[in-house]
């Protein structure tokens, strides 16, 4: 297990020099003059000349990358070119928010999915199958914005349940609780259409394998042979996906978050986006790519462990 | 008939969704004809008007018809769908034959397709169009480019598996170059698998390109488009919801019916390729 640990972070090393660079790239392939973008059309060359060299702009290329690579190494990501303040800082103080939405939007689609995919696997082919294998379907065809703006209009404007928009502490408290719902369940909607699916199938498989037959024959209960049986071996590639999508809801959190005004990385992301304060973007850009790695990383290291199969390969 | 246009026709939901998708390229041809009116022509008076007989599925804050936009939508949306997922497929399938074939390019290949993979494809979408610049070509471009290394990875699996097979080692000993082998011997019997995964991809890429220009990073006004129209409708959400719900749907509408396409293409022409296994 220890080699099969090295082998994967060995592996990580050069993805993440990979995503480094390409943050980086981002401000090199603007078309036109960076610096005029972001001195004004009209700018005396003067400034010009002072915000090139601000940035550092003047120097080679491969120094400037080294610059920024061993900057970023140090937690250093530069400052905002429209607040002049830290960027690391700025991502610090948001990213709590985000980490909270991921969160319990996971824990949303894990809870509804999997029940969802092994109810239809054992009612397969019931009105029940095909209730719950239509709703996934329909789940990975609505676009997030609008389940967003469609639940706002029902949950908050015309039953008055839930708030519009914003974060009001922690989910725990009974105010941050009802503020993170809608949020959560928005950008929950297509992961739990990838998780039930995957259950279902993974249930299917498993529940026509011999051993389960097996213990049928023995008398087990038919709840036991379900839920220690069954779900315990389907469930192993499903933890794969739910780790994949923890990493996909970090980059949906860029939509959810501007929508309903959640004071996250993505909305700070698409901020900077809009405002062309491209140290920001790179920033955001730079963080949810490495800690997408890093839980694909230990996704990775945890299906090595749950399924020994898998280190040998 | 062949087995697998028999087994496609058993699949009740894949046939539903063709003839959604075969509607859909119908209405957005025949926009100009079927529209009741012109998408872009303001009409105040009638502004967030509901639904009636002269505007079937309501006016927006301009007066504009709703639906003779969606209809014209369909034509931006359809299109973006299929040229970025050739985009992708192109770059893909071609990176992807190479790392396979060639085992000194398999390596730096596939590493580059990890980097490009470590990007949430909505983040890199939007990383590549703040890059460039809001336009429709570089939506195309941008979502496409989040697909390559899918059809990289498909295309490299494929080509890995059939180079061993007799025809192509037979092919190989009489002398053939490299370039009649990839594209004349592996990549026609890889047609089937790649095909499934297009149809999907188109699906993924039409919602990508209206979450681009619901974000105001793809298609500039006046021109419908329905993500650009959505976006527009939240601001009239307490007293017109409609102008936000109709665009949605539409979207919602192609997108089921190119997942659906793509679930029976892939249970017709290729049962090993799982759509949560390739994305």
């Amino acid at each position: 297990m220890t080699r099969y640990i090295l082998r994967r972070l060995l592996q990580t090393v050069p993805v993440l020099l990979g995503v480094s660079l390409l943050a980086f790239a981002i401000m090199h392939v603007v078309p036109g003059d960076p610096v005029r973008l972001i001195a004004g059309p009209d700018a005396p060359e003067s400034v010009v000349m002072r915000v090139r060299a601000e940035l550092g702009l003047e120097r080679p290329l491969y120094v400037q990358y080294w610059s920024f690579l061993s900057r970023a190494l140090q937690g250093d990501l530069g400052r905002s070119l429209r607040s002049r303040s830290s960027v690391t800082g700025e991502i610090w103080s948001r990213f709590p928010a985000t980490l909270e939405l991921t969160t319990v939007s996971m824990a949303m689609a894990v809870l509804v999915g999997i029940p969802l995919g092994l109810v239809a696997a054992v009612r397969r082919s019931s009105w029940l199958d095909y209730l719950a294998t239509g709703a996934s379907l329909s789940s990975l065809s609505m676009p997030i914005f609008w389940v967003a703006i469609v639940s706002i209009w029902l949950f908050s404007l015309q039953l008055g349940w839930l708030p519009v928009s914003g974060r009001a502490g922690p989910f725990w408290e009974w105010e941050g609780f009802r503020h993170i719902v809608l949020p959560a369940a928005t950008l929950a909607t297509t992961s739990v259409a990838i998780i039930s699916r995957l259950t279902r199938s993974g249930m299917l498989d498993v529940l026509g394998r011999e051993y389960v037959t097996t213990a049928r024959a023995k008398g087990v209960p038919p709840l036991h042979v379900v839920g220690k049986h069954a779900l315990a071996n389907a469930l192993i590639p499903v933890v794969t996906v739910v780790g994949l999508q923890y990493g996909f809801l970090l980059g949906g959190a860029v939509v959810t978050e501007t929508i309903f005004a959640w004071p996250g990385v993505g909305r700070l992301a698409m901020t900077a986006i809009l405002q062309r304060d491209y140290p920001v973007v790179q920033g955001c850009v730079l963080l949810v790519a490495v800690v997408f790695v890093l839980v694909n990383l230990g996704v990775d290291i945890l299906y090595g462990w749950l399924d020994p199969r898998i280190r040998y390969e | 008939m062949s087995d697998a246009a028999r087994r496609f026709l058993r699949h009740r939901l894949a046939v539903a969704g063709l003839g959604l998708i075969a509607l859909l390229i119908l209405l957005a041809l025949a926009a100009r004809q079927v529209a009741p009116h012109d998408p872009i022509r303001q009409d105040l008076p009638h502004a967030l008007a509901g639904p009636s007989a002269e505007f079937p599925l309501g006016t927006d804050e301009f007066g504009r018809c709703i639906l003779s936009r969606i209809l014209f939508g369909a034509r931006l949306s359809l299109l973006v769908g299929v040229i970025a997922t050739a985009i992708g497929a192109t770059a893909g399938i071609l990176c992807g034959l190479a790392a396979g074939y060639f085992p000194r390019l398999d390596a730096p290949v596939m590493r580059a397709m990890d980097v490009l993979l470590a990007f949430p494809s909505i983040l890199l979408a939007i990383a590549v169009v703040a890059a460039l610049g809001p336009s429709l070509g570089n939506v195309m471009i941008a979502v496409g480019v989040r697909s390559i290394p899918s059809f990289a990875r498909l295309a490299r699996s494929m080509v890995l598996s059939l180079k061993e097979l007799e025809f192509v080692q037979g092919a190989t000993a009489l002398g053939a170059s490299h370039g009649r082998v990839l594209f004349r011997h592996i990549l026609p019997n890889s047609v089937s698998p790649l095909l499934v995964f297009s149809s999907m991809q188109i699906a993924t890429a039409i919602l990508l390109a209206a979450i681009l220009s619901f974000l105001g990073l793809g298609v500039q006004p006046p021109t419908p488009e329905w993500g650009k129209m959505v976006s527009d409708g939240r601001a009239y959400l307490m007293e017109a919801p409609h102008v936000s719900l109709f665009p949605g749907l539409a979207i919602f509408i192609a997108v089921m019916g190119f997942n659906c396409l793509g679930d029976g293409l892939r249970d017709a022409l290729d049962p090993r390729v799982g759509r949560v296994a390739v994305e």
